[in-house]
C-alpha cells in the first residue's frame, strides 16, 4: 500500500493505493495521525486507488476522525471504490463521514 | 470438480495474506465468480486477523492456523482451525452501524462482515479446537 500527502489550499490530501488489510492498515493510521500532529486538521483521504479495505483500515479511519474532531478538524473520504462503499455502509460509516466523488470536491467542502 | 486443499499459516499477521490468496485460487478454481472470491478473501482475512490478535492475543511463539478449503455440493466450505483458547466468536453481540461517532465500539466489525459476505457460518469444537466454518454459494 502507497501513501502520499499533498497540501492542497487549506486542506491536507492523503492519496492511499493498494489494499488496506490487517498487514498494512497501521500505516495509513499513522499518516493520518502525523498530519493530525503537525496541525493539518483539514484532511481530505482520497481513497480512489484503494481496491480493498477491511474492518482494520475502517478501524483507522474511525480512530483517525475522531482525533482531528477533538481537533476540531475533520476526515472526509473522496472516490471510495464500490467495494469499499460498501463495507463502510455494511458499518454505518456512510453517515459518519462526509463522502464526495471527487477529491477536488472533497477539498473545496471546507 | 471436487478439488480441495489445505494451508496451514503461522498466527502472525503478516502471514494471513497467504490465507486471503490461497482461498482465492481455490475459490476461483471452483467457479466462484469475482465478487464471491474477495468476499471470501474479507472473510477469511477478518477471522484469521481476530485469531492471530484475540485468539493468540499477538503471540507469535509457534501458535498456527489451518484452513481448508472443499466444495460440498453447491457450496465452497472454508474450514478455519486453530488451538488459540476455545472462544466461539459468533456469540459476540453484533455491533450497531447506527450508533454515532462516539459511541462506535472498536470490535466485531469483522465478524459482521463475515455473516453478511458468507451463506452461514458455523462454530463447532468437536476436538478442543476451535473451527469456524464459512459456507458460500458458488454462483
Amino acid at each position: 500500500m502507497e501513501i502520499q500527502t499533498i497540501g492542497d489550499g487549506g486542506a491536507t490530501v492523503i492519496s492511499a493505493r493498494g489494499r488496506i488489510d490487517s498487514m498494512t492498515a497501521s500505516r495509513l493510521g499513522d499518516a493520518l495521525n502525523s498530519e493530525i500532529a503537525a496541525g493539518h486538521t483539514l484532511l481530505v483521504l482520497d481513497l480512489a486507488g484503494v481496491d480493498y479495505m477491511s474492518s482494520a483500515g475502517l478501524r483507522e479511519l474511525v480512530n483517525a476522525l475522531k482525533k482531528v474532531k477533538r481537533a476540531s478538524g475533520d476526515l472526509r473520504l473522496a472516490q471510495p471504490s464500490r467495494r469499499v462503499r460498501e463495507v463502510m455502509e455494511m458499518a454505518g460509516l456512510d453517515t459518519i463521514f462526509l463522502i464526495f466523488e471527487t477529491s477536488a470536491e472533497a477539498v473545496e467542502s471546507y | 470438480m471436487d478439488e480441495h486443499g489445505w494451508i496451514i499459516i503461522p498466527a502472525r499477521v503478516d502471514q494471513v495474506q497467504e490465507a486471503c490468496a490461497f482461498v482465492a485460487r481455490i475459490a476461483a478454481r471452483h467457479g466462484m465468480d469475482d465478487e464471491g472470491v474477495y468476499r471470501c478473501q474479507l472473510s477469511v482475512e477478518e477471522i484469521c486477523t481476530n485469531i492471530v490478535e484475540h485468539g493468540y492475543g499477538n503471540n507469535h511463539h509457534g501458535g498456527k492456523i489451518e484452513i481448508w478449503c472443499f466444495q460440498r455440493e453447491k457450496h465452497l466450505m472454508i474450514e478455519i482451525i486453530d488451538d488459540a483458547p476455545l472462544f466461539n466468536p459468533l456469540v459476540l453481540p453484533t455491533p450497531d452501524p447506527s450508533a454515532p461517532l462516539w459511541e462506535r465500539v472498536d470490535g466485531g466489525w469483522g465478524i459482521h462482515f463475515v455473516r453478511k459476505f458468507m451463506d452461514r457460518v458455523e462454530y463447532f469444537s468437536p476436538d478442543q479446537r476451535n473451527h469456524l466454518r464459512l459456507i458460500k454459494q458458488i454462483a
